[in-house]
């Protein structure tokens, strides 16, 4: 196995059983994100986007197949080891934030670290950097009910790199978002990615996310349809307006 | 490749739960109030069986209990835990998302055990010690008038253990299984699950 993939999954499938009806909700996806890479993955709802970040956050256990992240395969995993690959190298964005409402910002963010065990002192200057980065360094006391929308999703995406993970997996991260909002949230993915060289594999329906994507993957049920670089995407949209 | 998680700080858990507990004090209140009641009708009922007693007197005072009295504490008993219990996992569903993020951001299935355990042990010291106090107020009046003096401090003192002892374990009983079911959530279940 190369180290050059941040996740990679070999055969991967997940049947559902409805009654006596088996669903294909992933069938048999071979799939390789590099390390640093922005990836997008688009589809109509119901073609196995949710069941694919499931697989490979190691939420759920896929039917076949192996998810491998930074080389260890996850489905030999047990529920411990499981929460310890989730808290050290995988970062969650939520399509609804799900910051904890009883907690202020930063202590949010510095949440992930309690778990990875991280010392206060530690965690605050971690939490409080990260915080600034993402631009609310004055709203580090405030609790999830007192920000916008789009000032919650910063503070998750500074949870999510606190513990330095291999990959972010973004769920829809604009989705419920206004334009404006949306199109700062994919800016700052961007900035991350492009200066730390963070990992983003990231589900959408908005286009927005498309254009600063290194690569998109179309995916229909549960098979990936096909695989696009940027510059194609470009063409194409260019060829439309003209 | 080294898999092991540092332990976390108590003091950590008992700033969230306390935060926790903030926020989400009107059922917390309740709770409470159940197991002071409970608990205040225990032990007021020792405090009663022991101010006839002359001679020895047992550190267990709940054997002196009169049949009547034992009964009138069992059944309390039993209906402060049942409705603990309740009061627990209602409380598991309203944080039902919230827990499921926790797990997703790397916390163990332990963590949220200890969680529900901490504040059904905070729960129960607060509950207890203030159905001791009411319970002795209340009693200390009709003892006075009956025995003409107030029982010995040691079996005071050995009614506020076994008051609190009992009160922890109602509490434990009622949230262990609450708090189990917390920890086994799927959380890939709770990213569906919209409130």
């Amino acid at each position: 196995m190369s180290s050059k993939y941040a996740v990679e999954t070999i055969e991967l499938s997940k049947y559902y059983t409805l009654g006596t009806i088996s669903i294909k909700a992933l069938d048999h996806v071979n799939l390789q994100i590099y390390r640093g890479e922005y990836l997008s993955i688009m589809g109509p709802s119901g073609s196995g986007k949710t069941t694919l970040f499931n697989l490979i956050g190691g939420l759920d256990k896929p039917t076949n197949g192996k998810v491998f992240i930074d080389n260890i395969d996850i489905s030999k995993l047990d529920a411990y080891e499981l929460a310890w690959l989730r808290c050290r190298k995988i970062g969650y964005i939520f399509q609804t934030y799900n910051l904890i409402p009883v907690l202020t910002a930063l202590e949010n963010v510095s949440l992930p670290m309690i778990f990875a065990g991280t010392p206060r002192k530690e965690r605050i200057t971690k939490a409080k950097q990260l915080l600034t980065k993402v631009g609310l360094g004055d709203r580090l006391n405030h609790k999830p009910a007192e920000l916008s929308g789009g000032q919650q999703q910063r503070v998750s995406i500074a949870r999510a790199l606190v513990n330095n993970p291999s990959i972010i997996l973004a769920d829809e991260p604009t989705g419920n978002l206004d334009l404006n909002t949306g199109l700062e949230i994919i800016t700052l993915l961007k900035t991350l990615n492009e200066e730390q060289g963070v990992t983003i594999f990231c589900a959408t329906h908005d286009y927005k996310i498309i254009d600063v994507s290194n690569r998109i993957i179309w995916i229909r049920d549960g098979k990936i349809e096909k695989v696009e670089l940027r510059g194609y995407v470009e063409r194409m949209k260019l060829k439309e307006k003209s | 490749m080294q898999k092991s998680f540092s332990k976390i700080a108590l003091k950590d858990m008992l700033h969230l739960t306390m935060e926790n507990m903030k926020k989400r004090r009107s059922r917390i209140l309740l709770t409470i109030g159940d197991v002071f009641l409970g608990v205040s009708l225990v032990s007021s009922m020792m405090m009663l069986s022991l101010s006839h007693m002359h001679g020895s007197i047992s550190p267990f005072v709940f054997i002196h209990l009169t049949e009547y009295q034992l009964w009138v504490s069992i059944i309390s008993i039993s209906v402060c835990i049942i409705t603990i219990f309740n009061s627990m996992l209602i409380a598991v569903t309203e944080r039902y998302k919230e827990i499921g993020t926790m797990k997703c951001l790397g916390a163990k299935d332990s963590l949220i055990l200890y969680f529900f355990i901490l504040e059904s042990l905070i729960i129960s010291f607060i509950g207890g010690s203030l159905g001791f106090i009411v319970s002795f107020i209340f009693t200390a009046p009709i003892i006075l008038i009956q025995s003409g003096g107030l029982i010995s401090i040691q079996n005071y003192l050995s009614i506020l253990i076994i008051s609190l002892l009992i009160s922890v374990l109602i509490n434990l009983v009622a949230t262990i299984y609450p708090a189990y079911h917390a920890s086994k959530i799927n959380p890939a279940e709770t990213l569906r699950f919209e409130v």
